[in-house]
């Protein structure tokens, strides 16, 4: 191999090797800022008052950030603290008519329902629990396991 | 030699900016979908409202916000509302009121920083609008103050004004007294149920003819609204 030849090899090389950690480090930049946007999936059946988890899932993107209403209280759990808390009511619907001058319709009670709940994801969650209105806990699962990635599944 | 160095230092900036920006763009598309921004105000805590549609166009979207930032007390707090589209989903109608809460809508709406949703669905002006939970299905046919009605409900937990209904949990707007208005507004029998009172005799929550809360709702969705920024 002749020193011009070797000298190219060695740029070549020089080349790819930065390509590829440069393509690697794009890659970890774009998933670091993923890991802000991760929400649980969870979905219940609800029915009088009592909840069962259909499914629980990990998902990328956003998840409400506001205060709601309603009978119920969903909260989040590490080992040792509360991280999120919130109010939900799966059983109201509002409906309203608005080809009356005075809206007609109201709340339509439901006494079972399919619903979802969408909650932020942390690391370090452990399990949920549900609240009814008398604070009496009426519902708990784990969901350190959901999509995997805690220290407990690993 | 000097050619070499500059030539291999262009391709590596252009090889970081695209290498970035490759996997961001695939990223985004595999995991976050689609996400147009219609209304994006600078600050953290902003209320997000992301809107869907069913057979209805972008134009009646925006026809949506822009009535809701004019009305009041939103028109007074237009910084802190973000808007956003994710895209189409398909509605039911159950029992006379469309109802388009979804699995695939709430997956979609997630796509965009998403505190409520809403999603304009085409429907006869007999077919009601409805709210469950923190999600709204709008009959785009119904006047356009249907919205502020169903953003009472989800928002600021507003009953409604007319009879008969039922008084969510909660809600502040539905009195057993009239001095409990502390003389904001007025008192007027009928709110949701016969034995309770409301503070203005036509609200948005009573009739599809007013684009106004009253003086007493309003004190309620301020005191919501000062939550954000």
């Amino acid at each position: 191999m002749g020193k011009m030849k070797l000298k190219k090899f060695f740029l070549y090389a020089i080349f790819f090797a930065v390509v590829y950690s440069l393509f690697s480090l794009g890659n970890s930049y774009s998933n670091d800022s993923s890991i802000e946007n991760r929400y649980l999936f969870l979905e219940f059946y609800y029915k009088d008052g009592n909840f069962s988890l259909v499914n629980k899932t990990l998902e990328s993107g956003y998840y409400p950030n506001s205060e709601f209403y309603g009978e119920y209280k969903i909260k989040i759990f590490s080992e040792n603290k509360e991280l999120y808390s919130n109010y939900f009511d799966p059983s109201v619907i509002f409906s309203d008519d608005f080809s009356k001058e005075v809206i007609e319709g109201g709340v339509l009670k439901l006494n079972e329902s399919n619903f979802y709940l969408v909650l932020p994801y942390f690391d370090e969650a452990e399990k949920i629990e549900i609240l009814n209105s008398n604070n009496e806990k009426i519902f708990e699962n784990e969901v350190y396991d959901v999509g995997a990635e805690s220290c407990r599944v690993q | 030699m000097k050619k070499y160095i500059f030539f291999v230092i262009v391709l590596v900036i252009l090889v970081f900016y695209f290498g970035k920006s490759f996997y961001s763009k695939n990223y985004f598309k595999k995991e976050m979908g689609n996400c147009s921004v219609i209304v994006k105000n600078e600050g953290n805590k902003k209320i997000d409202i992301v809107f869907l549609s069913d057979n209805v166009g972008k134009e009646d979207i925006k026809k949506e916000i822009d009535f809701f930032l004019d009305s009041y007390p939103y028109s007074e707090n237009k910084n802190k509302f973000n808007f956003f589209y994710a895209g189409e989903t398909s509605c039911k109608v159950i029992n006379d009121f469309v109802f388009c809460y979804s699995k695939d809508a709430l997956k979609k709406a997630a796509h965009c920083p998403n505190d409520y949703i809403v999603v304009l669905s085409d429907q006869t002006p007999a077919v009601r609008s409805s709210a469950y939970l923190n999600f709204i299905s709008l009959n785009v046919n119904h006047p356009k103050n249907v919205f502020l009605h169903e953003f009472g409900h989800v928002f600021s937990n507003l009953a409604d004004e007319y009879v008969y209904s039922i008084i969510p949990k909660g809600s502040e707007n539905c009195k057993k007294k009239c001095e409990e208005f502390n003389n904001l507004g007025g008192c007027f029998k009928g709110c949701s149920e016969d034995g309770y009172f409301r503070s203005m005799e036509n609200s948005v929550m009573r009739t599809s003819k007013s684009k106004e809360y009253g003086e007493f709702n309003n004190l309620i969705i301020n005191k919501n609204l000062q939550k954000y920024g």
